[in-house]
């Protein structure tokens, strides 16, 4: 096989437009994180950390445009709505987890994927399995007579196959955001046929995120997934309904590294610690994901409004027994005092570990941090 | 794969393999070369000594010419139980459903030009105008229906007589003078069809089994305490798992099946893989019960055993509303020949079969009954029973000691009766076909 050879990047200088737009690197002075964006961008909060601001650096890119982009289905009414909906669901939250506050900080994001193209030449071998059908029995006895029910049984014939590829794949899509797996289990898939030959002016308004994954270090990756196609081809080449045990010894040439944008919006809030969660929505199905911590705090305060009226009833109820000798009626309110006092010392347990347990959920999922 | 082989372009593909079809452009396919199936054209057994015909020698173990001497062995292995075993596929089942038909078909013969007329169950035939001997493999709906495995004859024909006899000789309650006077006609050694299933089955099993306990109750007749049995019924399931190798059905409905079971058990150990050369000489016959009729005799026989293995299941021997589901799993068959050994013999103007195990030499067949012995035999078995019962009758008008008579005759003569019963079966099965 030959040596495979990798497009190279260039340094855009940070006051270089790139891709005929108006877009300008900056990057995320605590992340690292390179964006193009709009000259007014420049001091807003990272939206990918949300602990850096913003500024001007040169960044390492392809010249070449993005092939293709999924454009924004919907616009911030939509997006305030979804919000809304997502902080509705969350008892005792933060006092920033509120949709105002993640409205306002809402940023417009478009992510990357490479889109690779090339051929593929080369001798395979497998093992091709075919489906085929068999007839068992399932044989009844009862009432002194037997009764036959045949069943159909679909096995697997496995027979070596082997041969030789020539193929040309187009837009094998692989990663070119290291974060790639977590936003897309956060956002879900996009429609891949909703995409659009690139235009400059697309991009306006929005943060445009610069691969981090430079086509050296997704090679691996885009190998695997041409070597599946070839796979999945020759599979169907030999008429067969499964494979296994798929060999490839082949070049892959001539490489061609073009990039996929899709869009997401981002945004965040403070929890109890002043540590900021990100929200991400999927800018074309609407998708939302995220961490929705509810705040201790507020568990701890309503736990001890709860625990007060609970002493203080205690407390009532002991004095009116105390006096029942003299006032009989006293004795009904110290049974009602005693009854709110017992309802409340137990409710006082709910607001402390509600939110505890909450959070050990919210914890398990993975956000996108840098 | 060689990478250098990759990249200079000239890629070849290893031996053995042919190029299959593709449906995708650019992908080339490459595959084992198929096996061959045998050629359908009949081999002719002539020595290439003297030219004489040659036939299969049980003694010399190959074919054997008898006037120069010539001998070769068969060129095969043997395979025993592991000889290849074919699922119920589909495929299979249709062509299987297909059967041989039932047309005649011509034979060739390559040394005196004869055509020859053939049965589609025949798989030999002598040319009676050359007297040579010819083996053919008809044209099969499918390669797997075949006769691929072969019991080789083991028993040689001069002994077969004797073991006629012998075997002529045995029971009390046939004609004294068959031995002598039974005249047997020439054995003819024929290799019979049969199919052998496996199958695993899993059988599960619900029922109410009664379980005994004594209990003391008041009689009110005799005003006394007594025990007495009473039967706890209840609602139990099982499961049982058996596993059924090579269960053998005969694939001929010319034989009696009768008397083939009871040349059984053949030792499959012994199976070879087909080749004509054991069938030089000898009749063959081809199957004419099919292989889903087979099957279904095969499945008849395996559930009953599966019902057998559930009631043995069953603590107790009270049982009720028994039902059972028996799943079959792993069912495979194999078509092969057994040899056996065929005549008629004549006895008082009647003709009975009999057949000798080719390889074990077991003789069975049918056998004329003196039914008077028989009678005889079943009176003295009644007859005390019958006798002590009519003592005890004037004992029993005097009361005491007369019912103790009378009982005991009862017993004797059911005990008499079930004898009675058995040898009255056996006597029927020796002479059935």
């Amino acid at each position: 096989m030959n040596a495979t050879e990798l497009p190279n990047s260039q340094i855009l200088e940070s006051l270089q437009t790139a891709w005929g737009s108006s877009l300008l690197p900056v990057g995320c002075d605590h992340c690292k994180q390179v964006f193009l964006a709009e000259d007014l961008r420049k001091g807003q909060a990272c939206p990918l950390c949300a602990r850096g601001q913003l500024v001007s650096q040169p960044a390492v890119l392809r010249s070449e445009p993005p092939e293709r982009l999924i454009p924004f289905q919907f616009g911030r009414s939509q997006v305030s709505q979804t919000l809304a909906d997502f902080v509705k669901g969350v008892w005792l939250h933060p006092p920033d987890f509120n949709p105002t506050s993640l409205i306002e900080r809402v940023s417009p994001v478009y992510w990357p994927m490479w889109l690779v193209d090339s051929d593929v030449a080369g001798a395979w071998q497998a093992e091709i399995g075919y489906d085929y059908q068999v007839k068992s029995s399932l044989e009844a006895y009862g009432n002194g007579q037997w009764r036959t029910n045949e069943v159909l049984e679909t096995r697997i014939r496995w027979e070596p196959r082997l041969g030789r590829a020539n193929r040309h794949y187009d837009n094998i899509r692989v990663p070119a955001f290291s974060r790639h797996q977590e936003l897309n289990a956060l956002v879900g898939d996009y429609r891949q046929s909703a995409a659009q030959a690139y235009q400059a002016q697309q991009t306006g308004g929005a943060l445009v995120l610069s691969p981090d994954l430079p086509p050296q270090s997704a090679w691996p990756v885009a190998q695997v997934r041409l070597d599946k196609m070839v796979q999945e081809e020759c599979r169907q080449a030999a008429g067969g309904q499964h494979v296994r045990n798929f060999s490839l010894q082949a070049d892959y040439q001539p490489l061609h590294w073009t990039q996929l944008l899709m869009p997401v919006y981002m945004t965040y809030y403070r929890d109890d610690d002043g540590q900021p969660q990100l929200i991400y929505i999927n800018g074309q199905t609407g998708v939302i994901g995220g961490r929705r911590m509810a705040s201790q705090r507020k568990g701890w305060l309503w736990g001890a409004v709860l625990a007060v009226v609970a002493l203080l009833a205690f407390g009532l109820s002991v004095l009116s027994f105390s006096f029942t000798g003299t006032l009989p009626f006293l004795s009904i309110a110290g049974i009602i005092l005693g009854f709110i006092a017992l309802v409340s010392g137990l409710a006082s347990i709910l607001p402390v570990v509600w939110p505890w347990q909450w959070n050990r959920k919210q914890q398990q999922i993975k956000v996108v941090q840098k | 794969m060689d990478n250098s082989e990759t990249r200079s372009g000239a890629w070849t593909p290893p031996p053995g393999y042919q190029q299959a079809p593709s449906a995708v452009d650019g992908i080339v396919i490459y595959a084992p070369q198929e096996v061959q199936a045998p050629a359908e054209r009949p081999a002719t057994f002539k020595c290439p000594q003297c030219g004489a015909t040659t036939h299969y020698d049980v003694a010399a173990g190959g074919v054997a010419c008898e006037y120069c001497g010539y001998t070769a062995t068969p060129k095969t292995e043997q395979v025993g139980r592991r000889a290849q075993e074919f699922e119920f596929t589909l495929e299979t089942w249709q062509q299987a459903e297909q059967g041989w038909g039932v047309e005649r078909r011509l034979m060739h013969c390559d040394s005196c030009g004869a055509n020859l007329s053939l049965d589609e169950s025949t798989l030999t035939v002598t040319c009676p105008f050359c007297a040579s001997n010819k083996v053919t493999i008809r044209t099969s709906p499918g390669d797997e229906l075949r006769p691929r495995f072969l019991v080789p004859f083991k028993i040689q024909p001069g002994t077969t007589r004797k073991l006629a006899s012998e075997w002529l000789g045995r029971g009390w309650y046939h004609p004294a003078e068959l031995n002598a006077s039974a005249i047997i006609d020439r054995f003819t050694g024929v290799y019979l069809p049969f199919w052998t299933f496996d199958s695993e089955i899993t059988a599960n099993w619900r029922a109410q089994v009664g379980y005994e306990r004594q209990e003391r109750h008041y009689d009110p007749g005799s005003k006394q305490w007594r025990t007495r049995t009473v039967i706890d019924w209840r609602w139990e399931q099982g499961s049982v798992s058996l596993s059924i190798d090579d269960l053998m059905v005969s694939g001929s409905s010319r034989t009696s099946r009768l008397i083939l079971e009871r040349l059984y058990p053949y030792d499959l150990e012994a199976l070879v893989a087909y080749a004509p050369d054991f069938l030089a000489g000898w009749n063959a016959q081809a199957y004419d019960v099919t292989l889903p009729d087979a099957w279904e005799t095969g499945k008849t026989a395996m559930r009953e055993r599966a019902k057998e293995a559930c009631y043995e299941d069953i603590p107790t021997h009270h049982v009720r509303n028994f039902s059972m589901l028996a799943d079959f799993s792993d069912e495979v068959w194999r078509y092969i020949l057994l040899p056996v050994y065929v005549a008629a013999y004549r006895f008082e103007n009647e003709t009975f079969q009999v057949m000798v195990n080719g390889q074990t030499g077991a003789v069975a067949g049918q056998k004329p009954v003196a039914w008077w012995k028989i009678w005889l035999a079943i009176a003295a078995m009644l007859a005390p029973g019958v006798i002590i019962a009519l003592l005890g009758l004037p004992f029993l008008l005097l009361g005491g000691a007369g019912a103790i008579f009378f009982v005991i005759g009862f017993a004797l003569l059911i005990a008499g009766g079930v004898l009675s019963v058995g040898l009255y079966r056996r006597a029927v099965a020796s002479e059935a076909a």
